[in-house]
């Protein structure tokens, strides 16, 4: 593809002063415009920088971590610290980053420009969500100022109803909280993509980013509702001692964690989705082909939401659980891998003699092709109740979370940052960078976790601050890919600031990318469309004579 | 609805709330009787019938869309799984006769 | 402008009244259906303990008095009518009834609250409260006070809402007499009316499930 041209319609055309086109980024420039804002787009801006902010925090909880492991013995952090550190990492990244990464800043963003809407269905909801997550994060961050919290993101009881000394309180009040944001972006997504697509815009003709955000909204919206009552129900036996899952009261701990999984598998599903929605869009895109078996891949994603919520007990598989039951949870977990192997089949088969580009945004989608396949079949590794029990909480489970969740969920999320980037600020990214960043990442990412497969299957536990010296070499590599991995998420944060200056203007549609979204100018009017826009055609029409024709001329 | 639909029958609201006492009055009744290991099923089955009365009367499903339809009867399904699965655990864990398992 | 409309308010981004109703009643659905997994969480909890427990649970259940219960379910069974009569005044546009019919849900509402908290009072008084100061005469304390950790854990969340639907009742008594509401706008009343039957919905099974288990 050609280098994106500058749009003639945005440069002044004589010497004489040209108004600038209003665009939602330029509408108003004051505090409270932003803040009071009901527009679906400034507020995934919003959303950005938080889930941003919070990234950071965990990523230097993520460097503690690795830092201490460097070296067998605990010498950096003590043991109570480490806990904490493993504890903060995994929280703030969970909750506060990969659930809301691309739901609420592309998928906020996008969703009601993909179909067609000036707006999602409830707009001021849509804000109150935000300032609901910025609530939760405050009393989280309320825990780490006060000392942190000690119990890991699971909050297995009863330890962290009884026996934890550390601020569990205000962490489980801000996790409380901020599932209601997620509860309240999923209904306004599925009621948005019921109610207010374009004339002709027809279930079949949404793009695959719409039905992997519908899929993620039902998931926000049947199993988020059963970690805050879950997440209450520990409140309430830690701060009133209301006997319900501590043995000591009568109660099972077990049902915790039973009623804990039922979210919190769902939860992966909800970070990875959404990612899958995006690679679908990138990859038929630089591949220059309509996307192979479009309503398979339409329906995987809902059958992934579907089957997400019926495997959770393979989370319980050394808990003590029934091994009737953990026959019959094994079982479904295999099932589930299915749909997931449909994507990447047919994503596959949409690269199959495509005429590819290796554009940035593409080499984070190959990138996650490939690293969730890892993910997902190392994922049935451990759905195997024999093999789970030999790795159960030792590094092989890191490794495999951290393949779906950084080399899934992370990448999709940089890919799609960086494909719908002249989109959103209507600047083009320096692509020559973003490439070197894109491989950085990809290098440093399996430096990083790949080590920690070996680990875990060599017996090196999870959540400990020391270990033994014969797994030094191999922690020391991926403590070194930590640093590399590193280098590769500060890059874009540089230079995609730099470009929102500097960088060149973008075009309406720099990738000749197809979807409602790209038909509006960069970046859109605050009303998305002057006219609302009527859909005669399914999606993706790369390839054909049409296609071939724009790309020429580009 | 913001156009004029078709309201809600006095009668028929009358008639539904005669229907839910009763009903209630039913559930007290049966719950005194020995009926062994049926009270709960009788119980939950009246329970059962007067939210849908509730729901198909009051909160007008009978003139609602297929689609509210399906929302509200995935609520049941995935609460179901949740009850389903977790008891699956809860009752057979037992069964091995091995402390844990 | 007077605040008697006859073409509703249309907010930007809808294309008319009918997509922003449409709307407004599938958020709503959706909303319950979040509610009914958030209740679903403490009723899966109720059912794995009050199978492992059947004695316990029967036992524990004998403290609480079935005719105060009984009552209190007429009461909310009868401000579920009087809200169902409230959309239907404001659908036929009769301002008197739907601000009677509001004032008589709010009221029925604030006595199911009372009597509750009489019904809390004598719990504390007993000292049926989990917890430290936890005292039960019966068989299998420890396994009866779960009992009523779920008693009011799953009453008071049910509390919890009722409050919130006495301040949206409040919120539309306050418009109902500005004469905010006639049959071409009732969106909120209708919506408001959702939220309190599925309050009242979620009482219908409690009240079996709490009060009348175990009572041959």
């Amino acid at each position: 593809m050609a280098a994106p041209a500058i749009d003639t319609t945005l440069a002044p055309r004589s010497e004489a002063p040209v108004k600038p086109r209003k665009t939602y980024l330029n509408a108003d420039y004051s505090v409270s415009s932003w803040l009071l804002t009901v527009d679906h787009k400034r507020i995934a801006i919003l959303y950005l920088v938080s889930i941003l902010v919070f990234f950071f925090l965990g990523g230097l909880f993520a460097a503690g971590v690795r830092l201490e492991l460097l070296t067998p013995k605990g010498d950096l952090l003590q043991a109570d610290t480490y806990n904490k550190f493993f504890t903060m990492h995994g929280i703030i990244m969970v909750f506060f980053f990969l659930v809301p990464s691309i739901p609420a800043t592309l998928g906020n963003f996008l969703v009601p420009m993909m179909i067609g809407a000036r707006d999602l269905a409830f707009p001021r909801v849509n804000l109150l969500s935000w300032y609901i997550f910025i609530l939760g994060g405050a009393f989280t961050l309320v825990a780490v100022v006060g000392g942190g919290v000690d119990t890991g993101w699971t909050f297995y009881t009863p330890y962290s109803t009884t026996y934890s000394t550390s601020n569990v309180m205000p962490a489980a009040i801000g996790i409380f909280i901020t599932g209601f944001s997620s509860i309240l972006t999923g209904l306004n997504f599925i009621v948005t993509i019921h109610r207010m697509r374009a004339p002709g815009l027809t279930w079949f003709r949404l793009p695959l980013f719409i039905w992997a955000h519908y899929a993620t909204s039902l998931i926000f919206v049947l199993g988020t509702p059963v970690i805050a009552i879950t997440i209450f129900l520990v409140g309430l036996e830690r701060g009133l001692h209301i006997g319900i899952f501590d043995p000591a009261l009568g109660g099972d701990p077990v049902l915790f964690q039973h009623l804990f999984w039922f979210y919190s598998h769902p939860a992966v599903y909800i970070m990875i989705l959404p990612g899958m929605g995006v690679v679908s869009e990138i990859i038929t895109c630089f591949a220059r082909k309509p996307i192979f078996g479009y309503s398979f891949i339409a329906l995987s994603s809902v059958a992934i939401a579907v089957l997400g919520f019926v495997v959770w007990g393979h989370h319980l598989f050394t808990s003590s659980q029934s091994v009737y039951a953990a026959l019959i949870f094994s079982v479904l977990s295999y099932v589930v891998a299915i749909p997931s192997a449909v994507k990447v089949f047919n994503w596959i088969a949409t690269l199959y003699r495509g005429a590819i580009s290796f554009e940035a945004p593409m080499l984070y989608a190959l990138g996650f092709i490939g690293l969730f396949t890892i993910g997902g079949l190392t994922g049935l590794f451990v759905a195997a109740v024999g093999f789970d029990l030999h790795v159960h909480d030792t590094y092989f489970v890191v490794a495999h979370f951290h393949y779906i969740m950084v080399g899934g969920a992370v990448l999709a999320f940089l890919g799609g940052l960086h494909f719908w980037w002249p989109k959103m600020f209507g600047r083009m990214y320096p692509e020559a960078w973003a490439k070197v960043a894109a491989i950085i990442v990809f290098i440093g990412f399996n430096l990083t976790f790949f080590p920690q497969f070996i680990l875990g299957y060599l017996g090196m536990p999870r959540r400990y601050h020391a270990y033994p010296d014969e797994f030094q070499v191999l922690n020391v590599l991926s403590t070194a890919g930590a640093s590399i991995l590193a280098v590769g998420y500060l890059m874009p944060f540089c230079y995609l600031l730099w470009s929102l200056k500097y960088g060149a203007l973008a075009p309406a549609n720099p990738w000749q990318a197809s979807g409602l979204e790209w038909l509006t100018p960069s970046p859109p009017p605050t009303e998305n469309f002057a006219e609302t826009p009527i859909v005669t055609e399914d999606p993706y029409h790369y390839g054909t004579d049409d296609d071939a024709e724009a790309v020429h001329v580009a | 609805m913001s156009h004029e639909a078709e309201a809600l029958p006095i009668r028929l609201c009358l008639g539904v709330y005669v229907a839910l006492i009763s009903l209630t009055a039913l559930t007290v009744g049966a719950a005194f009787l020995d009926m062994s290991f049926l009270n709960t099923p009788v119980a939950l089955g009246i329970a059962s019938v007067k939210a849908l009365l509730v729901m198909y009367f009051f909160m007008e499903l009978r003139h609602s869309s297929k689609l509210t339809w399906v929302m509200m009867g995935s609520s049941g399904v995935f609460l179901t799984i949740m009850i389903m699965l977790t008891m699956s655990d809860a009752i057979s864990r037992g069964w091995l006769g091995v402390p844990g398992k | 402008m007077s605040l008697e409309q006859t073409t509703p308010y249309v907010a930007h981004h809808f294309d008319d009244a009918e997509q922003q109703h449409d709307a407004s009643s599938l958020g709503m659905w959706v909303f319950l259906v979040t509610e009914v997994m958030f209740f679903g969480g403490l009723f899966t909890t109720y059912v794995v303990y009050r199978t492992a427990y059947p004695e316990a649970f029967h036992g524990a259940s004998h403290e609480l008095n079935v005719t105060i219960g009984f009552f209190n379910t007429l009461v909310l069974l009868t401000s579920s009518l009087t809200m169902a009569l409230s959309v239907h005044a404001a659908q036929v546009s009769k301002r008197g009834m739907l601000v009677v019919n509001l004032f008589l849900t709010m009221v029925l509402g604030n006595v199911f609250l009372g009597v509750k908290a009489y019904e809390y009072w004598h719990k504390w008084h007993e000292h049926l409260i989990p917890g430290p100061h936890f005292v039960y005469h019966g068989a299998d304390p420890v396994h009866a006070q779960l009992f009523f950790s779920l008693y009011f854990a799953m009453t008071g969340l049910h509390a919890l809402h009722m409050i919130v639907g006495e301040v949206l009742l409040g919120i539309l008594l306050l418009r109902a007499a500005q004469g905010m509401f006639n049959k071409y706008y009732y969106t909120p009343v209708e919506m408001s009316g959702l939220y309190w039957h599925f309050v009242d919905l979620v009482w219908i099974f409690l009240f079996p499930l709490l009060y009348l288990i175990g009572r041959h």
